[in-house]
């Protein structure tokens, strides 16, 4: 078994930086920002490291030092949410994720999501703080190893992904999950593979590591005790007495002595991501640059779930409460980063935020189980349809899903009902060996159902050709010496072809048609309304041209 | 032979042609089904590869009928058939008629002229469907959009057609094929070649308009029809209209 552990030394800045790529500040500089508990700087960022902050300061001289600096409370809940989603998507390396085991210390001390094994300031006064989870993950990762190519390109992958999504992590990999998450603490790019190795990096680790050392520090420093590899040298039966017996179950563990119990994660059976934003926003692209954020998680949720997306809801909520829903729907199902968010991208253009958004919320409605592509060495039929369909979700994305229709006929005499658009949903199948026989009729599988085949002659025998335009709406002709006008004189060259019906939906139709020719030699299709109905008076009505 | 002394011999390379005769080897292309038309373009048909300009005074004299052939064949083909912006409605039943199958037909519409040329620019680098067919915003489309269409329209599979008014005669333009489009009497249309890879053609061709299955022969000129026409109040009016010898108008 090989483990690999993720440590977030930064979470508690990270969930709320992550949302914007720069916080822009006073003056337009980077805005210098520190998460603090009620009295001391706990983790500057960058800006305000440049200027001097730095971790353990009181809030006061941080504030006094920079004026600008910006100072939140550390949101447990929030990292503890965030280390969740975290955690579901790790699960599209491996199966096998967990939270690092973590014996909790009597004296309650904060091994938790703070930088474990650093609590230098816990004092006797100090209330203990919640339970909070330990700011990391370990994965399983010895099945995927040859799937991703080895552990390096695996580790880059990770990388990556962390880097889609905001955070920044300290890797190492060996062959106890508990020994993996002490060297990730330690030092990032760590790999471990033999027991015996693993053994001698441990025993150089320091003691500090430890999170059930936290409350003894003190009494290990002043007896001597600064190495892992020394405390491992003591007797055990004293180190039990004297300190914790949850030191040794660490060292154990760490070691490979003893098993280790881990509650494995499930990814959830829906998706649902949200993210608060620090500063309210009011133009796309930083809203672009945040949803992209929740877009890598749902792409990895799906990539877990072995699913594909066909349309998913970005909600925006604004501060008063109100929430303006984004619907992106995807002509095939997919769930490649790239192109939900390309989608996404093009729907959002050009669209006006009613109020400043302060949270995003993802939601995904419909979804497919969709396993993955094997490659192939040649371009294949389905790869045109996938960029195909690509063009066409793209294009509705951002014309409005109405503008991309296709035609069908509809059986009625009337001619601006004998046909209609409806919006495309799906591409036609374009393989070749789809049961579409056009030259025989074998019976099996048919045509769609409503949809005629194209025989010769789908206009009746003896009426008139039908153009290919239509006009939008008829238009009204001038009639000059019992002719009729347009531009010039309109001679008709076919005709009457008297059109009667309609009377059932109080649309009547009582029209003759001819196909006329002006003196360019161009040919349309005229009628002449011969009473006065609903709407129409009589006259001559240009309705269509040929060509 | 040697090819120096007699300047008709064929050249040694498909991709170089002498100016006075049509660059066949460097362009792949699709017969248009019109002869006398496919006898004029280089390559025998209509281009892929590269933008084709159809110019025209108006919609609806001729220039989608003279499409309708190849239109059909790669409808039939199960390749789609892309109309970008058209200027009127494409009418279902009659290009169901021509033998045009719809399901593989996809009409777009971008009314404002930005999102038109970026809808042109993207079907372009798509690159995989039958064929495209764009109507071009007249007064904003300038030389830098065609060139841009131009370059992105390398590498498409399907012939690409776009469609200009006749101002657009006067302007340059970086497309390889350009033709202008005049009606005529009697179902046929004539194609002025422009511009072309060969030499410049001097008269105009007169192309032969296909007709739909159900076509019937139109009639003579508008002499005859004029004597023919039923005048606008008549007692004929409130007979019911019938097919056959109804005045012999419909033979």
């Amino acid at each position: 078994m090989l483990w690999l552990a993720l440590h977030f030394p930064d979470l508690s800045l990270e969930v709320f930086e992550r949302a914007a790529p720069a916080l822009p500040g006073p003056g337009g500089s980077p805005l210098p920002l520190a998460v603090c508990d009620h009295r001391h700087v706990l983790l500057p960022n960058a800006p305000a490291r440049e200027a001097g902050i730095t971790r353990g300061m009181r809030r006061a001289s941080a504030q006094a030092l920079l004026p600008t600096l910006r100072l939140v409370e550390r949101d447990p809940a929030r990292e503890r949410a965030a280390l969740e989603s975290l955690g579901h998507w790790a699960l599209q390396f491996t199966p096998s994720v967990s939270f690092p085991q973590v014996s909790p210390a009597p004296g309650g001390s904060p091994g938790g999501a703070d930088g474990a094994g650093r609590g230098r300031r816990t004092g006797p006064g100090q209330a203990a703080p919640p339970a909070t989870l330990p700011a990391g993950l370990v994965l399983e990762v010895e099945p995927s190893l040859r799937l991703f190519g080895g552990s390096q390109s695996l580790l880059a992958r990770v990388r990556a992904g962390l880097g889609l999504l905001g955070y920044r992590a300290t890797c190492a990999i060996a062959p106890t999950a508990s020994g993996a998450w002490l060297l990730a603490r330690h030092h990032d790019g760590i790999e471990v593979r033999d027991p015996g190795a693993l053994r001698r990096r441990l025993d150089a680790l320091p003691v500090t590591l430890l999170a059930a050392a936290g409350p003894h520090l003190a009494t290990l420093e002043s007896i001597g005790i600064r190495r892992i590899g020394q405390l491992d040298a003591l007797p055990r039966a004293g180190i039990a007495r004297r300190f914790d017996p949850a030191l040794l179950d660490e060292i154990d563990r760490a070691r490979g002595r003893r098993p280790e119990v881990h509650a494995w994660l499930r990814a959830p059976a829906e998706f649902s991501g949200r993210l608060d934003l620090l500063a309210r926003v009011t133009a796309v692209e930083p809203l672009l640059f945040a949803a992209r954020r929740l877009l890598g998680e749902l792409a990895a949720w799906l990539a877990a779930r072995q699913a594909a997306v066909r349309r998913f809801v970005l909600n925006l909520r604004h501060e008063d409460g109100g929430s303006t829903p984004v619907e992106v729907r995807l002509a095939d199902p997919g769930r490649e980063i790239d192109r939900l968010f390309g989608v996404l991208r093009e729907r959002l253009a050009g669209f006006r935020l009613p109020a400043p958004v302060e949270t995003l919320e993802l939601a995904c409605t419909e979804v497919l189980p969709l396993p993955g592509d094997s490659g192939s060495l040649l371009p294949s039929a389905a790869s045109a349809r996938h960029s195909l369909g690509q063009l066409l979700e793209r294009l509705q994305a951002r014309l409005g899903r109405d503008q991309v229709r296709r035609l069908h006929l509809v059986a009625d005499h009337r001619p601006e009902s004998a046909w209609r658009a409806s919006t495309l949903e799906r591409l036609p199948a374009v393989e070749p060996d789809v049961a579409r026989n056009r030259k025989a009729p074998t019976g099996g599988k048919g045509t769609p159902a409503g949809m005629p085949q194209a025989p010769a002659g789908v206009v009746e025998p003896g009426v008139l050709p039908r153009p290919l335009w239509l006009l939008r709406e008829p238009l009204r002709l001038a009639e000059r010496s019992g002719q009729p006008w347009w531009g010039t004189p309109l001679a008709l060259l076919a005709g009457p072809e008297r059109i009667e019906t309609g009377w059932w939906d109080q649309s009547l139709v009582q029209r003759d048609y001819f196909i006329a020719e002006d003196a360019h030699h161009v040919l349309y299709w005229i009628y002449r309304e011969r009473t006065a109905t609903a709407g129409a008076s009589p006259g001559w009505f240009m309705q269509g041209r040929f060509g | 032979m040697a090819g120096g002394m007699n300047g008709k011999a064929p050249l040694a390379h498909p991709a170089v042609w002498r100016a006075g005769q049509l660059g066949h080897g460097a362009v792949r292309a699709l017969g248009s089904h019109h002869p006398a038309l496919d006898a004029e373009l280089p390559g025998h048909g209509w281009p892929l590869g590269m933008l084709t300009e159809l110019i025209c005074r108006e919609a609806g004299i001729g220039e989608l009928r003279l499409l309708v052939p190849v239109l059909r064949q790669l409808t039939n083909e199960r390749r789609i058939v892309v109309l970008l912006g058209p200027p009127l409605l494409p009418y279902a039943p009659a290009l169901a008629d021509f033998g045009i199958d719809l399901d593989y037909l996809v009409v777009v519409d971008a009314p404002r002229p930005a999102d038109r040329l970026w809808a042109i620019e993207q079907a372009l680098r798509s690159a995989n469907f039958g064929a495209l067919l764009a109507w071009l915003p007249q007064a904003h489309t300038r030389p830098e959009h065609l060139r841009r269409l131009q370059s992105a329209a390398h590498g498409t599979t399907g012939p690409v057609f776009v469609f200009r008014e006749l101002p657009a005669q006067m302007e340059p333009s970086p497309a390889p094929l350009r033709l202008l489009l005049l009606p005529q009497p009697a179902d046929r249309l004539s194609v002025q070649i422009l511009k072309r890879r060969g030499p410049v053609l001097g008269k105009p061709l007169s192309i032969e308009l296909p007709r739909p299955g159900s076509a019937l022969p139109l009639r003579q000129r508008p002499a005859e029809a004029r004597a023919r026409r039923p005048a606008p109040s008549r007692a004929d009016d409130f007979l019911p209209a019938r097919p056959g010898p109804h005045g012999a108008l419909l033979n």
